[in-house]
């Protein structure tokens, strides 16, 4: 590559400096990704093989696997590596479909349909840790309104204990996320839609294309790639997404609501673990790397196969 | 030959150099230390950072309102106060007292302990002594200031906290008459409010139980009041045994008891309330009988109803089998960062906000008990609601402890895991025997013990 851009600059000096202008043009943004992100992450990993407590700084050393040992023999990590599991697909799942739902109405013109569009978007311009608060006054065991509304409609006899009981708070903090996230994908997946040629839809429509078989043959694969994105960045984040569980249940009752970030965070804040904290925060970056590539591999050779 | 001794010669004089160096440098640290004589001017202005760790409607307009008169005092001062939520204040105020970028910190809880032990504060003493301030606190107050140790200051008192019970008498009138005429007497024990449990209903129960975060400080309140009087000043020691107080058999009675008071008597979704929960659950009505810092006074005072309304009052907390309850009666206070740069303005930004009728307005508007004689003499902190502190004062049976074992560097770590421990076993996936054990261990093991 160096004997390569050396022999243009031998050979032609103004082609040589076009090339490099984009890397001098691109380098501020460069510095900045390697303070904010790279030096973090390094500074994370540094500290994730260290007995890193706030409690007792005078106690600070390296310990090798320690802290990743203990985060395996925690008796809590099954249950919250199965939450993680479960937060992430089920709130995935409803997101996408109430999302898409959403999005085809949408797209199709009524009255009022931009406050329509407005009013449905406004969850994605709050905080998460906010909307985790005003849930949990709804989803409140005794004051709550959704109990009270189904005690007042006879759905129920006696309250759900929604926050005490840890299967049915993990049912809130997911109810709450759905919520929270299928504005994203209502958001993205109108924005795709919109770019279908109305020609295409109109050629279907003349092939004897119901709306189902346009739905299926014609827009899906169409914004296919869009959608493959968005469900990846939303399995990103989602995972990454403690915000909700900590507004509304700090991970409890004992530890039963938390997923891996969140309990990440209690490691950081309560626990003041910053070495157990920077062992688990690792640890979810690579699972979170290999999912990604794997994810990206298997839709691209789903779609080679396809091509074939 | 020569030239060795001719060498040795001239190690010895670099050496005894040295030294003179090191030993005068040592003499004229503190003297000359630039920290203390800082002179703000128009070129050179000062800004002090303070960072409060229960910052709230109460208090935080107050101490802003503090910092501008302050200001315009000083000239070339600026005062600016960071108020982070309380759910994110000790790691707030940890960080910024590891990146060395704050002057004054309220380090409440478990950042006392850690932050001397990692040396992140100044002691204050020399220079608080000689002030107005100083000179304006209780005795009680300056033996907190003291705490660790005489002529030294890590921490100044801002405020105490002292626990009482808040109790709704009509509906426990009705189910239980006979423990709520105890509780108005303060002869309450434990095992009087579990029995207070024939008072619950369909939509109230006796008890507001903390359950998420703190959950333990509800254990070692009936685990003291069952080991009363045998403890130490500090409140997690046995006097006659020597050994925590988590080994003897009554602590193991008393947490059996509060695992009953739990089951049955307190609401069921008290095992997901925190301070803010449990205050609501006794404001609407879902637990009936509180036990809660002064500042809730005021809370319960605006949206419940007013104290003299009589639809509650407050009690002394209940007590053990022998009659006694203990508890700390520790101040929170504010402390200088060993970091700052200016230590003299941030002292005597201390020295204003401590001094008279600052700190009495303080305490009054936030709710916490006074460390100052003025304030302290104050009818407003002897009559309504307050008269119950004045009550908790006079009885020897309610013994207050000075939070030494509380400011132990070990305790940040107890803390935390404890409080897991407490909700493990409100799931009934850890025994109380197990717990007590853990405990004991960790006291017995990881921290200093005083009366060894």
């Amino acid at each position: 590559m160096a004997a390569s851009v050396h022999k243009l600059v031998r050979k032609d000096g103004k082609k040589a400096q076009n090339i490099l202008a984009p890397l001098w043009f691109l380098l501020p943004a460069l510095i900045m990704v390697a303070i904010f992100i790279y030096y973090p992450v390094l500074a994370t990993a540094n500290m994730s093989f260290k007995n890193y407590k706030l409690f007792d700084q005078s106690n600070i050393f390296y310990n090798g696997f320690e802290n990743f040992r203990g985060i395996f023999k925690d008796l809590a990590f099954r249950r919250i590596l199965q939450n993680t599991v479960l937060w992430v697909t089920v709130s995935l799942f409803f997101q996408f479909f109430i999302g898409f739902g959403l999005a085809l109405y949408l797209k199709s013109k009524f009255k009022f349909s931009g406050l329509y569009q407005g009013i449905i978007f406004i969850p994605w311009a709050l905080s998460g840790f906010l909307m985790g608060l005003v849930w949990k006054w709804i989803f409140d065991d005794n004051l709550g309104v959704l109990n009270d509304l189904m005690l007042k409609l006879g759905l129920i006899e006696t309250p759900i204990p929604w926050l005490s009981n840890a299967n049915w708070a993990m049912a809130a903090v997911i109810i709450a996320n759905i919520w929270y996230g299928v504005t994203f994908f209502v958001i993205m997946i109108l924005a795709a839609l919109q770019g279908v040629p109305n020609e295409i839809l109109e050629a279907a429509e003349l092939d004897g294309c119901g709306k189902a078989k346009s739905l299926f043959l014609v827009i899906i694969p169409f914004i296919r790639p869009t959608l493959i994105l968005i469900i990846l960045l939303r399995i990103i984040w989602i995972t990454n997404f403690p915000d909700i569980i900590f507004g509304m249940t700090s991970g409890g009752p004992n530890q039963q609501t938390h997923i891996l970030s969140s309990w990440l965070v209690q490691k950081i804040t309560y626990d003041q673990d910053w070495g157990s904290g920077s062992a688990l925060g690792l640890m979810m970056l690579g699972v979170l790397f290999v999912f990604t590539i794997f994810y990206l591999l298997a839709t691209r050779l789903e779609k080679e196969s396809e091509g074939n | 030959m020569i030239k060795q001794l001719a060498t040795r010669k001239s190690i010895a004089t670099v050496t005894v150099v040295a030294l003179a160096i090191s030993v005068l440098t040592m003499g004229t640290s503190s003297a000359a230390d630039a920290t203390w004589n800082c002179t703000p001017t128009k070129a050179k202005p000062v800004t002090v950072r303070l960072i409060e760790f229960f910052a709230g409607p109460a208090r935080t307009p107050l101490l802003n309102a503090y910092a501008r008169q302050f200001e315009a005092k000083n000239p070339n001062v600026k005062v600016e106060i960071i108020s982070p939520s309380q759910a994110d204040s000790a790691a707030k105020i940890t960080q910024l007292l590891q990146a060395k970028n704050v002057d004054i910190v309220e380090p409440a809880g478990a950042i006392m302990g850690q932050a001397m032990s990692a040396k992140q504060l100044a002691n204050i003493y020399p220079y608080f002594s000689k002030t107005k301030g100083w000179a304006g606190l209780t005795d009680y107050s300056k033996f907190q200031a003291e705490l660790y140790g005489k002529n030294t200051t890590y921490m100044v008192p801002n405020g105490y906290y002292v626990k009482a019970a808040f109790v709704r008498p009509a509906p426990i009138a009705a189910g239980a008459p006979d423990v709520l005429a105890k509780i108005k007497k303060g002869t309450a024990t434990w095992a009087d409010i579990l029995a207070a449990k024939s008072s619950n209903t369909a939509t109230s129960s006796m008890y507001a139980m903390r359950g998420a975060r703190a959950s333990f400080t509800q254990a070692i309140f009936i685990i003291r009041a069952y080991n009363a009087p045998d403890l130490n000043s500090g409140g997690y020691w046995n006097k006659s045994t020597k050994t925590s107080m988590f080994n003897s058999a009554k602590s193991k009675d008393a947490l059996d008891l509060m695992m009953k008071i739990w089951k049955e008597a307190s609401p069921a979704a008290s095992v997901a309330w925190g301070y803010p929960e449990m205050v609501q659950g006794f404001v609407d009505g879902t637990a009936n009988y509180l036990i809660q810092d002064n500042e809730v006074i005021q809370i319960v005072d605006e949206k419940y109803a007013p104290f003299d309304s009589g639809k509650w009052f407050m009690a002394q907390m209940p007590k053990g089998p022998t009659g006694y309850a203990a508890q700390d009666v520790s101040g929170g206070g504010w402390s200088v960062a060993q970091s700052s740069k200016c230590k003299n303005i941030a002292t005597n930004f201390l020295d204003f906000i401590t001094t008279d009728p600052q700190h009495s307005s303080f305490a009054r508007a936030y709710g916490v008990g006074p460390v100052t004689k003025t304030a302290a003499s104050d009818p407003f902190f002897k009559t309504g609601a307050w008269a119950i502190y004045d009550k908790i004062g006079k009885d020897p049976k309610e013994l207050k402890l000075d939070g030494s074992d509380v400011a132990q560097v070990c305790y940040g770590e107890f803390f935390t895991q404890a409080d897991k421990d407490m909700q493990a076993m409100y799931a009934g996936s850890l025994s109380t025997t197990d717990a007590l054990k853990q405990w004991a261990t960790f006291w017995d093991t990881k921290c200093i013990n005083p009366v060894k």
